[in-house]
């Protein structure tokens, strides 16, 4: 492989060349760089300015490079609490869960943590943190997922505790169905016989925090006919969607509860049981999916390093691009909004010029950077591919230069 | 004098306020006082209100919050700092919960805290503020608050105890006193301040030292008398004291008696421990690794029972049983 990547790192090189850092604070961050065999070789790096930075990428050109989301007034002092923290971005990690797919990211892998990224934006830091996305930048991570930083004041000196909880509350893994929805059911006496009377009253779509989401959501998988995600058979859901006004607004229409509180009655949308299970798809239905795995979470562990927006994932050859509308370019080409940014066709930051490789292993069909598909191959050949995508195959070592 | 300066002493108007006190009383009407005063918050864990409301009674009762800071400066026992600002925030509290909805703004405002009139007698806090300042309790979990818009709708209880968290947190800071000098007096009502922390306080956070189990007295003994400590026996040991629930500079102390400490080192060390949140090696383990002790509770029947952390003589409500239930395997142990 040193032939490929001695190949790798002058395309690399090449790429930094004309590049400059999206990020503010150059001088209080602390930087990593990887080489071939590990993501993160040599940390505690500083630079005293973004052309330092630059100049250094250009010399050696690390197929990785992370940046602290923490300042310190020391970046480059170790052991850690020696560089003096000063504070830090706050920084959302989404990535795509384990898929057939495997090395080679398909397109509905990328679809699905997109939406989970826009969702963890549209539904959480700004309707309820009251963060606007002019404080946040997001870039795809070069790899299966995107990170959101969040870059304003407030959320700097926030401590270790109080970023676990904002996950926690992102996750739901701090919501309980038992505080959302209360089974107020009762035995009457008919006829001589006791019969239960179903009482479920639920959150209001106009309430504030959890409550609200998840009623609000509701409606919205009632609007667009996606019940059956929450577990509601079919004739029922389409019994709802025939009266779906008068379901919406039972949902706004404020009742009170024995103990004085207002609450939606739910009971009014005739699923005679199975609430409780409802709820708990509800409340999976509108989280998103971000771990609060202790080794690896950049949210709350302040001293990992993670990738550096618009530099060179080298497991890939894409650009960890930036992907929302802030004006940003990249080598004067417009970032395209989130919604429209897709890693086959944004990321891929080299040239379409020829390249002769040698397929070692077996490769799918991939989506190529002018919207077709490329060819699949199932064994050793050596053929032509686009530079960015012979570059792609050798950073998967599913191709050798020919 | 008004009585608001005198509930509230932590603000910074009473600051002023003592200054124009000086003189008017002997340093030892306010030594007393302070002393008295310190004493209920360190043993009864609360400061109790003033009866009587004599202009006289409140100014010297301003003053010795004043002096009972300086004692708590000068004692540089951040234990005994928590605990003296807990206290005392829990006396504002009593005073907070009667205040008309101006002067609760007021106090909030004066100590950093957001807090915001919101609808039907309600309030309201920015979202980062809640966070910052929100007290621990299960019931202030953001999941169960009505978050919108970057703010967070609260009752008035949850204001007033918003604000008491605020003021326990702004007490809650050991001033920096290098280049000032004590009074005999104020040193040695420190000291005395210190020694009636409660045991579970006192030095250490929630195992007091001397219940430590012998095989981890073992290690610190070897440690300082300058001997070798093996690769195991020094993690055992920063796993014990990371989850016995001590506070890093209470850890930090025990190593120092070794000759080669390194504050940076080992800090970094015990900071990993924690993060990675290490399960305690079991008895059984230690053991193995020939670190063990004869005399120690956990042999029973020729087996060795528990962990150190579970064969530790006194145990209080400790934090880390409720966070995490200890796993006394070994496997676990070995994840290093
Ligand atoms: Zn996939």
């Amino acid at each position: 492989m040193a032939r490929e990547q001695d190949y790798l790192s002058k395309c690399f090189s090449q790429y930094y060349a004309k590049w400059q850092p999206p990020i503010s604070s150059v001088e209080s961050r602390e930087f990593g760089f990887g080489n071939w065999q590990t993501k993160i070789a040599f940390r505690h790096l500083s630079f005293p300015n973004a052309s330092a930075l630059c100049a250094r990428l250009l010399r050696d050109a690390p197929p990785y490079v992370s940046y602290s989301a923490a300042y310190y007034e020391f970046p480059d002092a170790r052991p850690m609490p020696s560089k003096n923290w000063k504070g830090a971005d706050l920084i959302f990690d989404l990535d795509a869960p384990m898929h057939s797919c495997g090395k080679f990211t398909c397109q509905q892998c990328f679809d699905a943590i997109k939406n989970e990224t826009i969702k963890l934006i549209e539904d959480f830091l700004v309707p309820d943190f009251g963060l606007s996305k002019k404080e946040m930048i997001v870039n795809f991570s070069g790899s299966r997922g995107y990170h959101v930083h969040v870059r304003s004041e407030s959320v700097r000196g926030l401590r270790r505790e109080e970023r676990k909880e904002i996950i926690e509350y992102i996750n739901a893994s701090s919501v309980s169905v038992k505080a959302l929805l209360h089974d107020d059911s009762a035995f009457i006496s008919h006829e001589g016989r006791r019969v239960k009377v179903p009482k479920f009253y639920g959150p209001l779509s106009t309430d504030g925090g959890w409550r609200g989401k998840v009623a609000r959501r509701f409606v919205q998988l009632l609007k667009e006919k996606r019940l059956q995600e929450l577990g509601i058979g079919r004739k029922k859901a389409q019994e709802l969607y025939e009266r779906q006004a008068e379901a919406e607004r039972t949902l706004c229409t404020r009742v009170k509860r024995m103990d004085g509180s207002a609450c939606a009655d739910w009971t009014k949308l005739g699923l005679e049981k199975g609430y409780g299970k409802m709820f708990e798809a509800l409340v999976e239905n509108t989280k998103v999916a971000i771990s609060t795995d202790t080794d690896s979470n950049v949210t709350f562990d302040t001293s990992k390093l993670l990738r550096l927006p618009d530099s060179i994932h080298g497991g890939s050859g894409f650009a960890a691009r930036l992907a929302n509308d802030a004006g940003h370019t990249l080598f004067g080409a417009a970032t395209p909004a989130l919604e429209k940014f897709e890693p086959h066709v944004h990321a891929p930051v080299f040239s379409d010029e020829a390249l002769k490789v040698k397929i070692v292993e077996p490769v799918p069909s991939l989506p190529l950077r002018d919207g077709g598909m490329s060819q699949a191959h199932a064994k050793e050949e050596i053929l032509e591919v686009p530079q960015y995508l012979g570059i792609y195959l050798m950073c998967k070592g599913a191709a050798l230069l020919a | 004098m008004d009585a608001f300066y005198s509930h509230y002493p932590f603000l910074d108007g009473a600051k002023s306020l003592v200054g124009s006190l000086e003189g008017a009383y002997t340093q030892d009407e306010i030594m007393d006082k302070a002393q008295e005063r310190l004493k209920m918050a360190v043993v009864e864990g609360e400061v109790r209100l003033m009866g009587a409301q004599l202009a006289r009674m409140l100014e010297l009762d301003l003053l010795s919050y004043a002096a009972s800071r300086m004692v708590v400066a000068a004692s540089k026992n951040k234990a005994l700092c928590a605990r003296v600002a807990s206290a005392e925030a829990k006396r504002a509290l009593h005073y907070l919960q009667h205040e008309d909805e101006g002067r609760l703004l007021f106090i909030a405002h004066e100590i950093g805290l957001g807090l915001q009139k919101g609808e039907n007698g309600n309030f309201s806090l920015a979202f980062f503020d809640y966070l910052r300042f929100k007290p621990k309790e299960e019931g202030f979990k953001l999941s169960a608050k009505p978050i919108a818009g970057g703010v967070v709708a609260i009752s008035r209880a949850d204001a007033d105890r918003f604000v008491q968290e605020a003021a326990r947190m702004k007490m809650d800071v050991l001033l920096p006193v290098q280049d000032v000098k004590f009074t005999p007096e104020i040193l040695a009502i420190a000291k005395e301040m210190a020694g009636l922390l409660p045991k579970t306080l006192m030095q250490v956070g929630n195992i007091a030292q001397g219940d430590f189990p012998p095989c981890i007295c073992r290690i610190i003994e070897d440690m300082r008398n300058g001997e070798h400590i093996g690769h195991q026996a020094r993690w055992a040991l920063g796993v014990y004291l990371v989850r016995s629930g001590m506070k890093m500079e209470d850890i930090l102390a025990i190593y120092a008696s070794s000759p080669q400490y390194n504050e940076g080192t080992t800090k970094y060390q015990l900071e990993y421990l924690r993060q990675k949140e290490y399960s305690m090696p079991s008895c059984a383990t230690m053991d193995a690794y020939g670190i063990a002790q004869q005399d120690c509770p956990c042999l029973v029947g020729g087996e060795r029972r528990g962990t150190p952390i579970t064969n530790s003589r006194r145990r209080t409500s400790i934090s880390y049983e409720k966070s995490k239930t200890e796993k006394t395997d070994g496997a676990a142990a070995e994840k290093e």
